[in-house]
């Protein structure tokens, strides 16, 4: 399932990803899986992803009901 | 601070092992050099007449020096002036007067190898110490003085009769007149030689080599040090599951070598050449895994330049494989040889640039597609 709510949030501080990837210290290509929903990345990753993007966990990644 | 002391001190050492590599190079080409003289190859001509079934001279002497001790391939021509080893087919042992034996004596006139006839044409691995040698060859006309150089030379008393059987036919039919010009070589090649400049000078040439590879990894890593590739979780996992399918891969082919060994239903090549083809198996599953599945190059990783660096050794393999094709060293016997590693090698480098070519291929058009899709829920 593909992750919106990550793309738009990085959309909206005009992240490439790229840019998230060098901040979170990942390679863009693990960034790209996560946003398509290809790779569910672990709890430490998603906390990195969130001090980012400053917003949090439920924010980025709770699944909407 | 701290950094930089660490950057003196690997360029420091990195330095002193290159100089004491290079030194230990210089020793073993210098005693590779030296050792030329050990690679001889004689030829000269000999005119034998046989009158009434007697050869004039019934032998001749040829001296040679080892100086130093090794094994060597030891191997005799033997042919009559204006043939060719082309003319071996259709020339018969009959169309002479006589059969040529060898033998091999060292200084203190102890007898090391002999032969006799077309046997003559087959290359003998020998172990020589060093010291200076003689090959005596032997004239024979008749039956009698070839059981004579049997019995005393080639095998056992009681073996003779069996011996001479075998050469009946051949001496029956030789010329009992005649006047024969025969073209001898003797060519004594080192095969293997022990010597502690030549092993030094081999393992310091690997350090050398392990020196050169530290090098390039500063040169493709993107903050120019030493450290180990740094790859994330999820390239972590892939790498992982890439593992996985190249062990398996390497278990079913060598499980399938050992049944195949065990019945024995084929047999398309040497042990050295199976053993490194599975492991380019292995290590082509692993790599292409990783490509696909984008975990193969590390974060710190300068990608143009290792793919460069790829480029590079794939093209020399190429050439290598070329070059063992034209000298005909890719197959002998039907079997594969050794040498046609380097064809493999050029595949495997092949293979990362196709799966990287393709997979180019399909994440761009993964990505248009999605990108259509977005603009379309826009």
């Amino acid at each position: 399932m593909k992750n919106l709510k990550l793309k738009s949030a990085r959309a909206a501080l005009d992240y490439s990803q790229q840019d998230l990837a060098d901040k979170v210290g990942v390679s863009r290509q693990t960034i790209n899986a996560i946003e398509k929903g290809d790779y569910n990345p672990t709890i430490n990753l998603c906390r990195s992803i969130c001090k980012v993007l400053g917003k949090t966990l439920d924010e980025i990644f709770w699944e909407d009901e | 601070m701290k950094k930089n002391r660490q950057k003196k001190i690997f360029v420091f050492t990195f330095l002193l092992l290159a100089i004491i590599a290079l030194l230990g190079i210089s020793t073993a080409i210098l005693h590779k050099l030296d050792q030329e003289d050990d690679s001889r190859s004689s030829k000269w001509s000999k005119a034998v007449t046989v009158m009434n079934g007697m050869a004039d001279p019934g032998m001749s002497k040829v001296d040679f020096t080892i100086k130093t001790g090794g094994t060597y391939y030891y191997s005799y021509g033997w042919l009559p002036a204006g043939k060719t080893q082309k003319d071996l087919d259709t020339f018969l042992p009959s169309d002479l007067g006589f059969v040529t034996a060898i033998v091999l004596f060292d200084e203190s006139n102890k007898e090391i190898f002999a032969t006799a006839g077309t046997a003559l044409l087959a290359d003998t691995t020998l172990v020589l110490t060093p010291g200076n040698y003689h090959t005596e060859y032997h004239y024979l006309t008749n039956l009698a003085q070839y059981e004579a150089f049997a019995g005393k030379y080639l095998c056992s008393s009681y073996q003779v009769s069996s011996w001479a059987d075998d050469m009946k036919d051949t001496f029956a039919n030789l010329q009992k007149n005649g006047d024969w010009t025969m073209e001898y070589s003797l060519t004594v090649d080192e095969a293997e030689s022990y010597s502690i400049g030549y092993a030094t000078g081999a393992v310091l040439s690997i350090l050398l080599g392990i020196c050169l590879t530290a090098l390039l990894i500063m040169l493709f890593t993107k903050d120019h040090s030493l450290s180990s590739p740094k790859y994330d979780e999820r390239q972590e996992l892939e790498r992982g599951r890439g593992f996985r399918y190249a062990f398996f891969t390497m278990l079913c082919f060598f499980g399938m070598l050992f049944l195949f060994e065990v019945s024995e239903v084929i047999r398309f090549a040497n042990f050295e050449f199976l053993f490194g083809l599975g492991l380019f198996l292995g290590v082509i599953v692993y790599v292409v895994y990783c490509i696909w599945h984008e975990a193969y190059f590390a974060l710190n990783q300068k990608t143009p330049t290792v793919m460069i660096s790829f480029l590079l050794i794939g093209i020399a393999n190429l050439l290598i494989a070329i070059l063992n094709y034209a000298r005909g060293d890719l197959f002998h016997d039907d079997h594969f040889e050794p040498a046609i590693l380097n064809v493999f090698c050029t595949l495997a480098f092949l293979s990362i640039f196709i799966t990287m070519f393709l997979k180019k291929l399909v994440t761009d058009r993964r990505n248009a597609e999605i990108e259509e899709a977005d603009e379309e829920e826009e």
